[in-house]
């Protein structure tokens, strides 16, 4: 081992988090099995916390040191589960086992779960004692930046000590103890900014101050967990092995989310219509009952029952309770089966070929946003019993195609113009913020349009219902509350590096060009404007100052009294 | 024994749509005999498409289905493509029903549809045709806000008292092909006496679509059928001085308005145009190329 592995304890240490957690999930005054030890760097912090400590290695450089500072020790090859098992019962002969320590050691193990579940069943066996572990993170932010230059730099020790057989991602580290009888109750991972991988120096993507940097450092953040852990740290009590879920096979092309607060049963069961018609079947419906009370979702209960089989068979009922507009959609993408995600809104209705049409976008695009064109159609809503009524025909009012430049400026889509990849949600961890009371969806459309692109069909497949007397959240919401909710998602996009769709330079020199060719258009205006004022300022001159005009004063003069004259017989009456 | 006869006119449909349409007008009628407004429901399919749009073994299925909701469900494969007129006219001919829903093919019934006609026609008994409202698009004519009569009903998806079917008689099969036909019958129902209702309530989805412009999209041939439709209407409800404008218009259009000119003269040179109704302008409304006024 040649002393490589000996580091000093301190609390603020990976040592001090794995203490942590012994401490919080030990049982109380048995020993702790320290499996791959190495110099133990814990024993002595063990030892104060009032645990007994038996360091075990294969290594005898450590376990001669651990002797000689008094505390047990013995040797034990963990890639031989039943010899270790064996080994450590004889060295605990019948004392309590309080916890199984495990620091930088699974990723060494080739037969590791084998390893993890003999351990399970020892555990379990002897109490139910608790396994703490420390295991290094390779989706640490800064080998994820590096291995995108194709750099995969193996080192003595650290995050790609060149003995490491398997390699650990914040998935795995729940799912493979589980899958070996291990449940995760706690965690306190170890967290580095600068990790012994962050070299060489001055390298742009590793620097959160550079675009790219930045860029790739904010799609690790939302993506996944762990972008700055450098050692998972968990604890895990022993239990039965369950094995990681599996991917469902039979997803439908679509999963359309309808948010509802229950308060328009009228225009849910049209919404719920136009679904039910589709010409793609191939779609299943979440019905978002957003803070709804009993009654109302009673109501909304039975407008899905009402329908034929055929079609309630694919919707499910999600009450969702507490947050603003954002949550209903992410406890939707949260219960998506979909491989695209539609949105409605229970006061909007669709044509009949709404989700072919994404389909078959979906199909020569796979994995892009599809943008369909929107109508837009003025309702009043009724009153005194009476229906609902459109006061004017439909329109197409938004642009045909997307443009991602102009949706920096200002949303030009409504929501239910788009399928989402339902994986950019899963993948990317892009949410529907929640903080915003509106516009919520024209947050996630500049947030996710750079990831995966748009792909637009310029045939119009659905109906934006724009309340002019009723409730919606044009007139629901403030103009304050649109306007700081526009200044706010701004201000994020003005705030963060934004990559461009291809064709978006062509796009920004035509906007300067046009731009350019206004102001040259102003100026000459200007110059023309400037110059007549100035002609008139002089011919205003050459003419009062001319000999007719004064000769002609008299009458001036004899004209300005007589019109004073008819002023005051006027008033006289 | 209240007897419920509906029918459908299939062209060219494909299988997926026509079990849609099946399943939404069964179970929309099977809700209403639930309810008690109807005891007994047959369902009528025509087929006027080229090839049999319903092959065996998928009748076989829909016959399972409309049996779940306890309708009878026959099916009829004309060979020949007769038009929405003709083809309902077969379907409804003889059959001494006290209500005919009359449905197109791309409609997709709203559960609770049958029943609110139903409703309408039994609540007040002077109404002859109770008219679903259509999404996503409704139709701009307009209609009393308070009673819902209207001045003529669509026959994408309405109800027609069995009564008043017998007393107008069929559809006009020999001058309406494909379109205004329910235009024409409307109007001799109410020459008949009857009113007509639209019912807010009663929903259909009809698999309308819009152009880039947000206008309701129109195959070629409902272009020239509407053409043709308008000389025939304005003759028959004895608006000649409209007709005679739109013949004028006509020799001016595109091909399709000089199609259907040509149609309408050939008919009138043989003498084979409709008998003249309405002379006094009691029913028929032309306004502004519409059949009502329009709300907007």
């Amino acid at each position: 081992m040649d002393g490589k592995y000996q580091f000093n304890y301190t609390d603020a240490s990976v040592y001090g988090h794995v203490v942590h957690l012994v401490r919080s999930h030990a049982r109380p005054g048995g020993i702790v099995v320290d499996l791959g030890a190495g110099f133990g760097a814990i024993a002595e912090p063990c030892h104060a916390a009032g645990y007994g400590y038996i360091g075990f290695d294969v290594d005898p450089e450590g376990l001669d040191d651990l002797k000689a500072r008094g505390f047990e020790s013995a040797r034990i090859d963990l890639d031989q589960p039943d010899d270790a098992v064996a080994a450590i019962d004889a060295a605990l002969g019948d004392r309590p086992l309080a916890a199984i320590t495990m620091l930088d050691t699974v990723e060494h193990l080739t037969r590791g779960p084998e390893t993890l579940a003999a351990l399970s069943e020892l555990a379990l066996r002897r109490g139910g004692a608790p396994l703490v572990v420390s295991i290094p993170n390779v989706t640490h932010i800064d080998l994820a930046a590096k291995l995108l230059l194709g750099r995969w730099d193996v080192t003595d020790t650290g995050l790609l000590d060149r003995t490491h057989v398997r390699f650990y991602d914040s998935r795995d580290i729940v799912e493979v103890p589980a899958a070996a009888g291990w449940h995760q109750v706690g965690a306190d991972d170890f967290e580095l900014v600068v990790s012994d991988q962050h070299f060489p120096e001055g390298l742009a993507v590793l620097s959160r101050k550079t675009p790219i940097g930045r860029l790739l450092a904010d799609i690790r953040a939302a993506a996944a967990p762990s972008m700055l852990v450098n050692q998972y740290v968990r604890a895990y009590v022993p239990g039965k092995p369950v094995a990681a879920p599996s991917a469902p096979v039979d997803e439908p092309f679509a999963t359309i989310l309808v948010r509802t607060q229950g308060r328009r049963p009228e225009t849910l069961h049209d919404a719920l219509l136009s679904l039910a018609a589709q010409t793609c079947e191939d779609h299943e419906v979440l019905l978002l009952c957003h803070n709804t009370s009993d009654s109302q979702l009673r109501v909304v209960s039975d407008v899905v029952a009402s329908f034929p089989p055929e079609f309630r068979e694919r919707v499910r009922v999600v009450p969702v309770s507490g947050g603003r507009r954002g949550t209903p959609l992410n406890a939707g993408v949260a219960e998506a089966r979909g491989r695209y995600v539609t949105i409605l809104d229970d006061d909007d209705v669709v044509t009949a070929h709404w989700v072919e049409e994404f389909k078959r976008a979906a199909d020569e695009a796979p994995g892009s946003i599809v943008r369909a064109v929107v109508a837009r159609q003025d309702f009043v809503a009724g009153e005194r019993g009476r229906m609902y009524e459109p006061i004017g025909p439909a329109s197409c009012p938004y642009p045909d195609e997307f443009d991602f430049l102009g949706h920096l400026v200002d949303n030009w889509s409504p929501l239910c113009g788009f399928a989402f990849p339902r994986i950019c949600f899963s993948e990317f961890g892009v949410r529907f913020d929640d903080e915003l009371t509106v516009l919520e969806d024209w947050d996630v459309v500049v947030t996710m349009a750079p990831l995966c692109g748009v792909v637009s069909t310029k045939e119009p497949t659905s109906v934006y219902r724009r309340w002019l007397v009723g409730s919606h959240s044009g007139v629901d919401h403030s103009d304050a509350e649109w306007e700081a909710a526009r200044t706010l998602i701004r201000e994020r996009l003005n705030d963060r590096p934004v990559l461009m769709p291809p064709g978006a330079v062509a796009r920004v020199r035509h906007l300067f060009a046009s731009h350019d060719h206004q102001k040259e258009r102003a100026d000459k205006f200007e110059r023309e404007a400037n110059f007549l004022r100035e002609r008139l300022h002089h011919v205003g001159a050459e003419y009062r100052n001319s000999t007719s005009w004064r000769i002609t004063a008299p009458l001036r003069l004899f004209g300005k009294v007589a019109r004073k004259l008819r002023a005051i017989q006027r008033a006289r009456g | 024994m209240t007897w419920l006869h509906a029918t459908s006119v299939l062209y060219g449909n494909d299988e997926a749509g026509t079990a849609r349409l099946v399943a939404s007008t069964v179970h929309s009628a099977g809700r209403a005999r639930a309810a008690g407004l109807v005891d007994r429901v047959t369902y009528a399919i025509g087929d006027s498409s080229r090839e049999p749009a319903v092959t065996p073994d998928a009748l076989k299925l829909l016959t399972e289905r409309a049996e779940r909701d306890g309708v009878e469900l026959v099916y009829d494969f004309y060979d020949a493509n007769l038009g929405s007129a003709e083809g309902n006219n077969r379907l409804m001919r003889d059959q001494q029903a006290d209500l005919f829903l009359m449905v197109n093919p791309d409609c997709y019934a709203a559960p609770d549809l049958v029943e609110r006609l139903a409703r309408r026609v039994a609540d007040d008994r002077k109404v002859g045709i109770a008219e679903a409202r259509q999404i996503p698009f409704d139709h701009p004519k307009a209609h009393d806000p308070k009673t819902g009569v209207t001045g003529w009903a669509s026959m994408a998806c309405c109800l027609i008292r069995g009564e008043a079917f017998r007393q107008v008689g069929e559809l006009d099969s020999a001058t309406f092909f494909l379109y205004c036909d329910d235009v024409d019958y409307s109007w001799r129902t109410r020459l008949a006496g009857w009113t007509l209702s639209r019912v807010p309530t009663a929903v259909t989805f009809h698999d309308k679509r819009l152009t880039a412009e947000g206008a309701v999209k129109a195959s070629p041939a409902e272009h020239y059928y509407a053409a043709e439709a308008a000389l025939f209407l304005t003759w028959k409800y004895s608006r000649t001085d409209l007709t005679e404008h739109l013949l004028a218009q006509f020799a001016k259009g595109p091909d399709h308005h000089k199609l259907a000119r040509r149609e309408f003269l050939d008919r009138r040179s043989h003498g084979t145009l409709p008998e003249q109704l309405d002379p006094d302008h009691k029913v028929a409304e032309f306004v502004d190329g519409n059949y009502a006024r329009h709300r907007f």
